[in-house]
Formats: C-alpha cells, structure tokens, sequence
C-alpha cells in the first residue's frame, strides 16, 4: 500500500513480574510473506504472537500495521487493521454451529472490511478450509483437527491482511502436518495474506515457508532463509540439533 | 473462646467444603464459571447463616464487657482489649504468612493455588488440602468475629460490612500476596480511622470505598500485584 | 449487477429467510407475551386489591429479572448493582416529579441510572466475574452510604415523601409496560450483532475480542440498559410505597432477589426469570409477613441447591435431568466408599 510493512515490531518487549517472555524482538513483516517462526518452548513464541495481536500489551517497544502505532490498543482494534490471530488450543465457541462460529468474525472485524470472493460469507470460508460437511454440528462436537480448521476459519473470517497461526499442526499425523502445510501455502497466495506461522514440525515448516525467525529465550537470535538458519550454529546448539541441517 | 471459635468454625468450613464446593470443582467446565458459581453458593449460606441466626438468638444488638481498662502505652491510653485484638490478630497473620512460606503444607498450598492439577501430579492430596485450607479460612473468621465482639455489638448482620473490606484488602494487595493483603488491611484501617478522625465519623465506609475505586484506577491488579 | 453486488443480495436473502425460519421462535415468543400481557392487562378490572398489589410486586421483579439476565446472563457478568439503580430511579423520582410529569420522570430515572452505570461500568467492568460481583454490591452500598449522609447533613430529611401520586391503574400499566418491554427488548436483543457480542463475550472474552468486538463498549452498554430498566422501575414503585428513605429503595435485598430469580429461573434464557419471579412473588407475599427469617433461609438453601444441582435453572429442567441426578447421587455414594477404603489399605499398610 504505502511504503511501510505491514506489521512491524519494534524492540518489542513483554515482561511478566520478574520474567520476562519477549526481549527486545524487532521484525518487519512485508505484504505476500510466509514467514515461519521456530524456537524451543518457552521461548516466547506465543507471548510475541500476543503481543503482535494486542491481546498483550508490551512492556517496552512498538507496533506499527502499515506504519499506524497501535501500541497498546485492544485486540479488537488490532482485528480491524487485519491482523487476525489462532490460539494454541482451539477456542471456539462450543455451544454454537460450525457455521455460526465462522459467521461470528464476518459480524464483526470482518463486516467493514473489503475480501476476495473466496471470503464472502460463511459458506465460502467452510469451503476454503473443508468444513462444509460439518456446518450445522455444534463446534463442541467436532474432532480436534477439524476444531483447528475451525480456528483458520474464524480467523479468516475477519477479513484479515495478516494471518498469525499457532502451531496449528500441533498434535497431527505426518500427513495431515502436509496437507495442512499445503493449505497454508494456498491460503496465501489466493488470498494474498501475509502468513506468520509458530510451529514445532521444524522440517515440515522449512519445507514451506520463505523466511525464518528463531526465537531463543525471548530473544531473536536467527532471521533468515531457512537454508540460512538450519546453518546457523547458535540456532542449531539451541534448538535444531545437527539432523536438520543434513 | 478463641482456640474454640476457631475449631468450631474451621470443623463447619470443612463440612462445608465436601457438601458444597467439591461438588462444584467437580462439575464446573472451566475457572470463571467455578468462581461465579462458587460466589452465588457462598451468597446463599450467608443468607442462610444470618438468617438461621436471627431466628435463633434474635436480632437485638448485645455485646459483653471484657478488658476494658485503660492501658498505658507509650502515653497515650488505649482500652486493653483493643491492644489483644491487634496483637492477636497480628499474631495469627504472622503465624499464617510463615507457615505459608516455610513449612511443607504451606507449600503445597502455595501450589495449589497456582495449579490444582500441577499440584495432583506432584503428590499433594489436594482432595484433603483443600477442605482443610477452606476450613483454616473460615476458622480465621471465627476468630475475627470472637476478637470483634469484645470491643464492638454483636448482631446476625456484623459481618456484612467485613465481606466487603475483605474483598477490598484482598483486592488492594493484589490477587495471591499475603504479604499484601496484610499490607492493604493494615493501611485501610489507618486511613479510615484517619479520616474518621478529621472529617464526619458516618464517612467511614464511603471513604474506604473511595480509596478502593481509587487505587483500583490507578493500578488494576493491585498495588503488590505479583502477576 | 456485477458479482460483489450479487452476492450481497444474496446474502441479505438468505439472512432474511432464516430470520424467518427462526421466526417459528420468534412467533412463539411473541405469541407468548401477547397472552402474559392480555391476561396482566385484566387483573386490575377483576382482581381485589390484594391481588393488584402482588401481581405489581410480580411485574417488578420480572422487569428487574429478565433486564439483568439480558446482561448479567449473557456476558457472565454477575452484578448485584440492581438495587443501587434501582434507588437512583426512585430517588429521582421523589425528587423531580412535582416538576416534571409521570412519564418524563420515568424516563429521567431510566436516564440518570443509565449514566451512573456508564461511570461505574468504565471503573470496574475490566474485573473478572467474583470481583466484578462484590465490587458492584461495595458500589451500591456506597451509593447507599451517600445518599443517607447527604440528606443528613444537607438537606436535614431521613426520607422523603412523595405527594403528586398518580392512581393505581396508571402504576400498574407503567409496571406491566416497562416488563414488557424488557421482555421484547430481550427478544430482540438476541437477534442482533450486540446480542452475538454479548454472547461472544460470555463464551470467551478474549477470543471475541481478537474477533473484532470491542468489548468494553459492548460492556459498558449492556451493563447501561439493564440500568436504565432498574432506573425505571424504582421511578415508578417509589410512588406506590410514597415514603422512601435510602434504606429501603437501596435495600441490597433488591439486587439478590432480582440476582436469585433470574438465576433460579434460568439465567440465558428468555422465560426463565419470568417464571422464576411469578413464583418467587407468591412464595414472598405468602411466606414474607409470616416468617421473614424462614422466607430468607428458603431462599438461601433455593440458591445453594439452585447452583448445584441446576444451574440452567428451571428452564433448563427436563426429564433426563432427574436421571442425571439420580447417577450423580450414585457416584457420590461410590466415593465416599472408595474413600473410606482407601484410607483404612492406608492405615494398615503402616
């Protein structure tokens, strides 16, 4: 659009009483990109994603969508800029249909927002990620994988320019992590989203993405290629192991 | 009285616990619904305690002389029971806070409260922890109302104005710090009985009110929030 | 029509018709509160004085009930601020209704509750649920405390009465119409995109918030209507009782009977408080006079077991729920047996 990424974290830092999750993460993510981010638990993943959602305010730093602050602004501001979020274990609402879930965010962040055809209601998005089948089930009744297909489609829901997924493969077959993978990869380039992506199926993930971001006791210790950082040493002492790398 | 309200009133807390909260652990799908429900039973027993009592003992105001000679202390003069409930009180914090922080028991119930199910898989028999941790609380309580009647009227409703204070210390200290609510009750009872003092004593409660809605503005989780 | 527009259209069709698909419900509920309204509307031609006065008390408590289960039961907000709105209204109410006419004070105490909820709702609506609840009763009972100083110390009264009383009939139709009204407020409600929030934030408030709805708004709001209708309804009692001090129309007691009906009746749904507050009306004009201690026992043992074993509340019982409790008992029994064999193979291991 202009000149500006569309999300940058600028020394973002995120402290919790004496911890602290995030250390100083700067990172600028541009339209069209599939980044993926990697790291050992307890590295802080999930609090950047936080933070890069606004659901957690940082302790210290910025960020800009499009180079507008919203430091500190609720999620729900962040939602209407695009940025669109799925939670670790899936958080949808049970006692409503497949269906009404997936409509829940086109009543909200999306319904203001401009969206290809694919998005245009709730009966294209169970498409898109293959839930038609399921539509009128309760969300509580489905199986956990199609609960995170679910937590996709909530998200997409909203409209978004920017999709943060978190370890949504967390828990599925060697199959399954590559179809997955692979609807990663269509859903950006159909609908042209920037793709930030947290996950521990390390070799699936770098088979995929275009640029990596190691994540290392809160701070960022690799931002490269992936064949960069699977040569990386410090990435590969902390994290990957030499198997990666062959 | 004291050792006795206190085996009293913890035996009924633990009664309490398994007839009521156990029930209420075991069928509430997550925290908040736990703490809703949790809080709309306790509501219920107040009006059934109260009520029971009214009914039982009447409810004209009564109250009993006990210690009540001056006492001398650093020049100025203070009724002598009033000297034993702060030192008991402060006693039984100061007993409660160590044995929270030092001993195994308080341990485990330090772990607890961070984590029920952590707490299981580490070996702490929470199924007996918790009715006893609920049945010291309200063992506490009963000491607070024994060491109460001594300086001020006992009637059944005595102890709908503490509710509220109490939530407000724990509040003001911060959810979980011990340390703090012992801090935040301290610090409220000094600036109520202040204020009483240099404007209209019928101020009491709105002015510790508005100091909770104040330190609640300023600073959401507390003032020694540890989370 | 080029495709975008075309599928607009057809999405507002397809919403369309299953508004009315839905209207099978919709029907039903409103065909309902044509009935309840025909048959409140005839208790004053053919009921004795006795009759109109409990069927008043009846159509409060359903105002209150069903315009707080319209928040409270939806966000999981439990507030017991009711009363303090509640007082608000009357006091307005006594204040200004020489000056102002019947219905403009009943607007004015809807108005002014409204605004006190808003400047309340800001301070302590980011809490969570157990803190929210007692945070709301220490703000009424604050309200209480100023009020009762103020007319103390300033204007030198206790209580005040009311003298410009409008008839009987005119209170009973302001009551019947103000209990509709939420009544049909709460059915419309939920059809709306503020009543999804209102659920959203109920089911998981973080996760609607990531999803676009700003939900202190959407608090601040909900927690304002149910202000309002309590603001409203204090306005027009306190001309029926025609002497008012604080320690009546602030009574805490409002807020746990109007906290208690909606929860016994069922607090998501839309008939259950109003079922609840038809029989806790008659359990409380027969059982209240009598014995005051043993109504409010009742009441608390009501709750207790309310929130255990039912906590839909009545509108969620149904046979199977019988069932239910009869294997809940089952396992109860089974582990406290299970218990006690556990702990005897304990002693005599050592």
């Amino acid at each position: 659009m202009n000149g500006h990424p569309q999300l940058e974290a600028r020394g973002v830092t995120v402290r919790f009483g004496g911890l602290t999750a995030v250390d100083g993460v700067s990172a600028a993510f541009a339209a069209g990109e599939l980044v993926g981010i990697i790291g050992p638990n307890g590295a802080g993943k999930t609090t950047f994603f936080n933070a890069l959602s606004g659901v957690v305010a940082p302790t210290a730093g910025d960020l800009y969508a499009h180079g507008r602050r919203l430091t500190g602004a609720g999620p729900h501001r962040y939602a209407a800029q695009g940025i669109a979020r799925t939670f670790q274990t899936p958080r949808v609402f049970g006692e409503l249909s497949v269906a009404a879930n997936i409509d829940f965010g086109l009543q909200f962040a999306g319904r203001h927002r401009k969206s290809s055809w694919l998005l245009k209601d709730e009966d294209s998005i169970l498409h898109l990620i293959g839930l038609s089948a399921q539509a009128r089930l309760p969300a509580a009744a489905v199986t956990p994988s199609q609960q995170r297909l679910l937590e996709i489609g909530m998200a997409l829901a909203t409209r978004p320019r920017l999709l943060l997924l978190d370890e949504v493969a967390a828990g599925l077959t060697e199959a399954e992590v590559d179809s997955m993978a692979q609807l990663i990869r269509r859903l950006r380039d159909e609908l042209d989203l920037t793709v930030i992506w947290i996950e521990h199926a390390v070799t699936t993930l770098l088979r995929y993405v275009e640029r990596v971001i190691v994540l290392h006791q809160g701070r960022k210790i690799a931002d490269g290629t992936p064949a960069e950082v699977v040569r990386n040493a410090e990435v590969v002492e902390a994290y990957l192991g030499d198997e990666v790398a062959a | 009285m004291v050792p006795v309200s206190f085996a009293v009133l913890m035996a009924t807390g633990i009664a309490v616990h398994r007839l009521t909260f156990r029930r209420l652990a075991a069928t509430s799908p997550n925290v908040d619904v736990f703490e809703a429900r949790g809080l709309m039973v306790a509501f219920g027993l107040m009006f059934l305690v109260q009520n029971f009592a009214q009914l039982v003992w009447g409810a004209d105001l009564r109250g009993y002389d006990y210690l009540t000679d001056p006492v001398q202390v650093a020049g100025s003069q203070f009724a002598a029971n009033k000297l034993l409930l702060l030192g008991l009180s402060l006693a039984f914090s100061v007993v409660l806070i160590v044995s929270l922080r030092m001993t195994l028991l308080g341990k485990g119930v330090r772990a607890l409260m961070q984590s029920p199910t952590g707490a299981q898989l580490v070996g702490i028999d929470t199924r007996r922890l918790h009715p006893l941790m609920f049945g010291v609380g309200l063992g506490l309580s009963g000491v607070a109302g024994c060491l109460l009647s001594m300086t001020y009227t006992i009637t059944p409703s005595m102890g709908e104005p503490y509710t509220v204070t109490a939530l407000i210390v724990i509040t003001l200290g911060g959810f979980g710090s011990m340390g703090g609510a012992l801090a935040g009750g301290l610090a409220l009872g000094v600036i109520e009985a202040v204020g009483m003092h240099f404007t209209n004593p019928s101020l009491k409660s709105l002015l510790s009110y508005a100091v909770f809605i104040g330190v609640l503005l300023w600073k959401p989780n507390g003032l020694f929030a540890r989370r | 029509m080029n495709p975008w527009r075309e599928s607009r259209v057809r999405r507002l069709g397809q919403r369309l018709a299953q508004g009315l698909l839905d209207r099978t419900h919709l029907g039903r509920d409103l065909l309902v509160l044509f009935a309840l309204t025909g048959w409140a509307l005839a208790v004053p031609h053919y009921g004795s004085d006795f009759v109109v006065s409990m069927a008043l008390t009846c159509l409060m408590y359903v105002a209150l009930a069903t315009s707080w289960a319209l928040f409270c039961g939806t966000t999981r907000y439990l507030s017991l601020a009711t009363a303090a709105f509640f007082g608000i209204g009357a006091y307005t109410s006594a204040l200004f209704i020489d000056s102002l006419g019947w219905w403009p004070v009943i607007a004015a105490g809807a108005g002014v509750a409204a605004l006190v909820a808003v400047v309340m709702g800001s301070a302590v609506l980011h809490l969570r649920g157990t803190y929210f609840a007692v945070l709301t009763f220490g703000m009424t009972e604050l309200i209480r405390h100023a009020v009762t100083y103020w007319e103390k110390q300033v204007t030198g009264t206790v209580g005040r009465v009311l003298t410009v009383v409008p008839e009987r009939d005119t209170i009973y139709l302001t009551v019947l119409a103000l209990a509709v009204l939420a009544v049909a407020v709460s059915i419309v409600v939920r059809r709306t995109r503020f009543g999804l929030g209102l659920m959203g934030i109920g089911a998981d408030e973080q996760r609607a918030q990531t999803l676009g709805v700003n939900t202190r708004l959407a608090k601040i709001g909900g927690f304002a209507l149910t202000a309002a209708f309590a603001g409203a309804v204090g306005a027009a009692m306190s001309v029926r009782w025609t002497y008012i001090d604080p320690a009546t129309v602030f009574s805490p007691f409002i807020g746990f009977q109007t906290v208690l009906i909606a929860l016994i009746g069922g607090i998501a749904t839309l008939w259950g408080p109003l079922i609840a507050a038809v029989v806790f009306s008659l359990l409380a004009e027969t059982l209240r006079l009598q014995a005051p201690q043993a109504y409010l026992m009742t009441l608390g043992l009501l709750l207790i077991l309310c929130v255990l074993y039912l906590p839909g509340g009545l509108a969620s019982l149904r046979w199977s729920t019988f069932g239910q409790w009869r294997e809940d008992t089952r396992a109860w029994w089974r582990e406290l047996r299970r218990d006690k064999r556990r702990d005897e193979a304990r002693e005599n291991a050592t």
